[in-house]
């Protein structure tokens, strides 16, 4: 990581750059990490997360599992009383990570979000057979969920052929304007 | 020729740290018209003063700048200031170099360059002041005090018990109001009826008191003074002359309705008083609901009326009253916690608010002082509180925090202890507000007497399991979820604003703020007044309160309007509006515009050419008249002014600029 922008930059400013939150609104209520269905498995609980924030400690937020585990399902933005979007707050985190150029502390689910995202590049669509082939081979675990898969396919749930959309470079023009650079 | 002096104030460093004093006094020395200019480091202290009288008689000036703070602040000082060395007080202007300059900017040579025009302009104005002068109008000797809760109670007993006549507008058939239906109070655990109810009954029975119950306010004009207040009796059904309150009518009635009292728990009769303890404790009947008047059969009531105090045919009344001065007691509403989808969004019988709460521990509630859960009325083993339901929540429009939940939670709990001794207690809280005489130590004793378990956390969801209701929340403190299976669940309802209180306040001509209750006139100093002079607040229609600052705040309003009615006659505004009928061309724009109604119309006569010829001109009531300037803004020919504001005032400013 580098640690110049660490030194001059306060982290819940840079977090605000990219989505907009300001994290100092939070008071610590603990409702979002309590209706939150992943919390089991986090590291920092959401709230937890947003006082590193609060904190400035950037190495603990750039290293935290919690942005990677996150489902993105909004329970968090939708409780919040202080109306702050957690949610955004996860993807901003996870952005800021691959900024810096620091360790990805959960390759696998970074490994997913590329695929599908280049699947959607290339195709305008997604399809579930080659999103799921082309992640495991990206190091998604090899084998480990073929049964499952085949089960799915015998109850219709995944289609052999794959659709396509946005044709004449829609696609290229949204990707290049997303860009993943900062507002 | 017209001398003016020009006094530059420093206030300390509030406007010297960002202008320069000495380059504005240079600068207005430098204007033909100023006599005389000088800075100080206060010109409000009498140092400051003494400065502005000596340099008024030694440099002959006839009129006065002040270069200071705003003129709501110290305007009336100077006035006073100049007045004693014999200048009409309306020969002065202030120029506003501190709120609307200093405080504002920070780069010294911009906002020193503001100051200068903003001291030209001053003089610029000055120039065209004319003196002004106040006359006198008789004040009439009566309040008007609008609604009967303890604020209400405590303001009408205060004024009444100085000597001057008090008319206690309440809505209901009692009054009250939320106090009464409270069980006990922190942090003494009084009981609330036996504190509230001896009140009450000096309200009813005093001889300076009259109490319009069942009453609503219609409409207020005037000012202070000389208010106009326009009341509707709704028509009670029942001769109160004739009533002994004995109580067979609401016995015998057939016709069962919730009651607004017991919070949606219990039921009353159509006709009825609001408890037992009511105050006038004679009935009224709930035209709605009764069955005489939805379709003209029954009677029952009447029939067993032994005093024949039953009347169908009454009909609502208009009663005009002339009040001095009016105290704003309108009270609260509780949040309606079926916003929070979360909690079920009022589908969960035993999610119950606070106030319900009281009245489940209300020895005179629907179980009789029992807890017991609405839906199967099973006595609870486990409750759990939820504070902030409706406060510190900016995603449902209630950022403030409502100051009475926490206090009131710790006491519910204590008494959860008395009622249903085996009964465990959770509280969840975010923050525990205790700041009050004995509040920390009340707090302190609902953990180590009462035993109640307070988590930090808020709950994000409630769900129902079989006949318990599931909680999720994080306890914060050690960083886990927590899954809590309970019986009753009791929601700390906030304080929000009256439903209506906007279109109440408008009728007033009162000011409120974005969460619909009443503005001080200022936060700290005048913290009961309204902006409107003569017209106080008490209570929580102005903000959250608990019942000792509700208390004081009415007894403080109370003596507000002791001092108005301890004059016979009070000053009118000097800067009223005035016509010149020379040029007025009886348009009456004036009048449509006129918030106060200070417009009329006269006649003038003049002899042209051997004829009689009449000319309709406007005229303006100056006792009415509140300076607003509405009518010589709507004036098409300038024929309108307002002393203090002149056209002649105005574009001699608009020229200085």
């Amino acid at each position: 990581m580098s640690a110049v922008k660490q030194e001059q930059k306060c982290l819940a400013h840079a977090i605000q750059e990219y989505c907009g939150c300001n994290v100092f609104v939070c008071y610590q209520c603990g409702r979002c990490s309590a209706g939150c269905p992943v919390a089991f498995a986090f590291d920092w609980q959401p709230r937890q997360l947003i006082r590193l924030i609060q904190l400035d400690r950037w190495a603990d937020v750039l290293a935290a599992h919690t942005p990677w585990l996150c489902a993105s399902c909004l329970t968090c933005a939708a409780r919040c009383p202080q109306g702050l979007d957690v949610a955004k707050v996860m993807d901003a985190i996870r952005m800021l990570v691959r900024q810096e150029g620091c360790p990805i502390p959960e390759p696998v689910v970074e490994a997913f979000h590329t695929t599908f995202l280049d699947m959607i590049r290339q195709r305008g669509r997604q399809h579930e057979l080659s999103l799921m082939a082309r992640f495991k081979l990206r190091g998604g675990g090899l084998g480990k969920d073929v049964p499952l898969g085949v089960r799915m396919l015998g109850k219709g749930k995944l289609r052999l052929s794959g659709q396509r959309a946005g044709q004449g470079g829609v696609l290229a023009r949204i990707f290049a304007q997303a860009g993943g650079k900062p507002k | 020729m017209k001398r003016v002096g020009v006094f530059v104030c420093h206030c300390g460093s509030n406007i010297a740290g960002t202008v320069d004093c000495a380059a504005v006094v240079a600068a207005a020395r430098r204007i033909p018209a100023v006599a005389y200019a000088e800075d100080n480091k206060y010109t409000c202290s009498e140092v400051g003063q003494e400065q502005i009288r000596k340099a008024v008689q030694t440099h002959n000036l006839d009129r006065v700048v002040v270069a200071a703070c705003s003129p709501r602040m110290h305007e009336a000082t100077f006035r006073k200031t100049i007045a004693s060395v014999g200048l009409n007080p309306y020969m002065l202007e202030i120029a506003n170099l501190r709120e609307q300059c200093s405080w504002v900017h920070s780069d010294r040579q911009a906002a020193t360059a503001k100051a200068i025009d903003l001291v030209r302009l001053a003089v610029a104005k000055v120039l065209y002041n004319k003196p002004l002068f106040t006359s006198t109008l008789p004040v009439k000797k009566r309040a008007v005090v609008i609604g009967g809760g303890i604020a209400g109670i405590q303001a009408a007993l205060d004024i009444a018990e100085a000597g001057h006549p008090v008319t206690l507008i309440e809505r209901s058939q009692s009054i009250g109001g939320r106090m009464a239906q409270l069980d006990k109070t922190f942090p003494t655990l009084d009981c609330s009826s036996c504190i509230l109810m001896p009140r009450m009954v000096d309200v009813g029975a005093h001889p300076m008191i009259d109490l319009m119950t069942y009453s609503e306010v219609e409409e207020v004009d005037g000012f202070i003074g000389n208010f106009r207040v326009k009341v509707r009796q709704r028509a009670k059904s029942v001769d109160h002359s004739k009533c002994t309150g004995c109580g067979e009518c609401t016995e015998k009635c057939p016709t069962q309705v919730p009651a607004e009292f017991e919070a949606g728990l219990g039921e009353r009769k159509a006709i009825y008083t609001d408890f037992p303890q009511a105050v006038p404790n004679k009935p009224v009947i709930d035209r709605d609901h009764c069955r005489y008047f939805l379709d003209g059969k029954c009677g029952i009531c009447r029939k067993v009326c032994q005093a024949d105090a039953i009347d169908y045919t009454q009909t609502d009344r208009q009663v005009e009253i002339e009040a001095g001065a009016i105290v704003v007691a309108t009270g609260f509403d509780l949040f309606d916690p079926a916003k929070y989808g979360e909690y079920g969004g009022g589908r969960y019988p035993d999610v119950i608010t606070g106030l319900q709460f009281e009245r489940l521990i209300s020895a005179s509630g629907p179980t009789n002082g029992e807890i017991r859960r609405p839906s199967d009325g099973r006595v609870p083993e486990t409750i759990a509180f939820i504070k902030c339901v409706g406060s510190r929540d900016e995603a449902h429009g209630v950022p403030y925090c409502s100051r009475v939940c926490c206090m009131y939670t710790a006491k519910q709990a204590m008494l959860v202890k008395e009622h249903a001794k085996d009964s465990k207690v959770y509280i969840f809280y975010i923050d525990v507000r205790a700041a009050g005489k004995g509040y920390e130590e009340f707090y302190q004793r609902a953990q180590t007497d009462a035993g109640a378990t307070y988590v930090r956390g808020r709950v994000a969801k409630i769900f129902p399991r079989g006949e318990k209701l599931v909680l999720w929340a994080e306890d914060t403190l050690i960083g886990k979820q927590l899954e809590l299976e309970v019986d009753l669940v009791v929601l700390a309802t906030g304080i929000v604003a009256r439903e209506g209180a906007v279109e109440f306040a408008q009728k007033m001509g009162i000011s409120y703020d974005g969460h619909r209750f009443y503005s001080e006139a200022h936060p700290k100093l005048r913290p009961v007044d309204t902006n409107v002079d003569g017209i106080f607040l008490a209570g929580a229609c102005q903000g959250p309160k608990d019942i000792p600052d509700t208390v004081a705040q009415a007894s403080a309003a109370a003596v507000k309007v002791c001092s108005i009615f301890s004059k016979e006659e009070l000053e009118t505004n000097a800067m009223v509006a005035t016509v010149d009928e020379n040029i007025c061309a009886g348009c009456f724009h004036c009048r449509a515009v006129c918030p106060s109604g200070a417009i009329d119309s006269k006649i003038l006569h003049a002899w042209v050419a051997g004829q009689d010829v009449t000319r309709r001109v406007a005229t303006v009531n100056s006792g009415v008249c509140q300076g607003c300037g509405s009518c010589a803004a709507a004036c098409p020919s300038g024929a309108m002014n307002v002393g203090g504001f002149s056209n002649e005032q105005i574009l001699g400013e608009v020229e200085a600029l």
